[in-house]
């Protein structure tokens, strides 16, 4: 089998991970958008849910994906993605007990929904040796954002709600990872996102931890953390 | 020979588990862990029998205490528990 990444050297791979109907609705908007967000750049996407997870399981873990690059994407027959340039949770528990790393680029950026401190969450990361390829680790609260930005405990997953695509914490992840990532830009998010003000929020908010050889600001503080160019 | 309602058992009978699926640890599932107030706990068993992962460990002497690598935080052992002696602590407040 030849790898995504020697089929598509220049594609980014965003993995969400999330909990099964409570959250799921959430987190695929979260790669939904920044795949549609990358596609309104003029990039090439692809996004879709893990198939073996069975995320009608309430709490299970289980993972939505996007995929972004600037050249026509081959890669078709790869149904996760083993190689993440970025890495959300839609859920900070998700950090304990999961290779959240595994397979994880060098360079690779984690996005938390947290109230936390990133340099607490650091510790859970497991196995360690997959943490060298850790760049940062960003946090946002959103479940603590405005009241316009909602969790959607819908058991239809999106199947029977009219909420649209981003229309609670799902968009301000997205927010999040754009800021934290530069994976795509904040107006083509907020171009295609149901809640706009959600996408600003999460963009405002997050804060960025630097991460160097598996340790928090191992290689001195950065001037601007919030600064951490990407590719 | 016909049996009285109250001789019907409320549901199937089966053995307790004894053994455990190593391929299905659902333990990190879980977000909130229940924690039990033994103070409050009056040993009445609710929570032994409702919970759907046979998760709670119930002995005389140490009463109930949960079995955390299966337990995936669903909660039905708070909800059920008469006297409120269940709460529900977010999993990273653990160290363990
Ligand atoms: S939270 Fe659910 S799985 Fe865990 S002990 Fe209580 S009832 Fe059982
Ligand atoms: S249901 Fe509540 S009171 Fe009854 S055994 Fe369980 S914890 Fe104790």
């Amino acid at each position: 089998m030849t790898l995504a990444v020697a089929i598509d050297p220049n594609m980014l791979e965003v993995t969400v991970w999330t909990r099964g109907v409570t959250l799921a609705k959430e987190a695929r908007d979260t790669a939904t958008l920044l795949a549609k967000a990358g596609k309104a750049e003029g990039k090439h996407v692809q996004s879709f849910d893990n198939y073996v997870d069975l995320p009608d399981r309430i709490g299970v873990p289980c993972k939505s994906y996007a995929r972004i690059s600037p050249d026509p994407i081959e890669t078709f027959y790869e149904y996760e993605n083993y190689r993440p340039d970025i890495v959300v949770l839609a859920e900070e528990t998700l950090v304990k007990g999961h290779n959240i790393l595994g397979g994880a680029k060098p360079g690779c950026v984690v996005v938390i929904n947290t109230a936390r401190d990133p340099e607490k969450l650091l510790k859970w990361i497991s196995p360690k040796e997959n943490m060298k390829h850790l760049k940062a680790v960003a946090c946002i609260d959103a479940n603590a954002l405005g009241a316009g930005v909602m969790l959607t405990f819908d058991g239809t997953e999106g199947s029977g709600d009219d909420t649209k695509i981003g229309a609670g914490v799902g968009a301000a992840i997205a927010g999040a990872v754009a800021k934290a990532t530069g994976c795509v830009k904040l107006e083509s998010l907020v171009s295609v996102a149901e809640n706009k003000a959600a996408v600003k929020q999460g963009y405002e908010k997050v804060t960025v931890l630097p991460v160097c050889k598996g340790e928090a600001f191992a290689c001195g503080l950065p001037e601007d953390p919030q600064e951490i160019k990407w590719k | 020979m016909s049996k009285t309602y109250k001789q019907v058992p409320f549901a199937a009978i089966v053995p307790s588990p004894t053994v455990s699926n190593e391929h299905m640890v659902t333990g990190n599932w879980r977000y909130l862990r229940p924690v039990v107030d033994k103070g409050q706990c009056t040993q009445c068993k609710t929570c032994w029998i409702f919970c759907p992962d046979a998760c709670v460990d119930f002995s005389k002497d140490e009463g109930v205490d949960f079995n955390l690598k299966y337990c995936k935080g669903c909660g039905v052992c708070s909800s059920v528990c008469p006297v409120g002696a269940i709460s529900r602590v977010p999993e990273l407040d653990f160290d363990e």
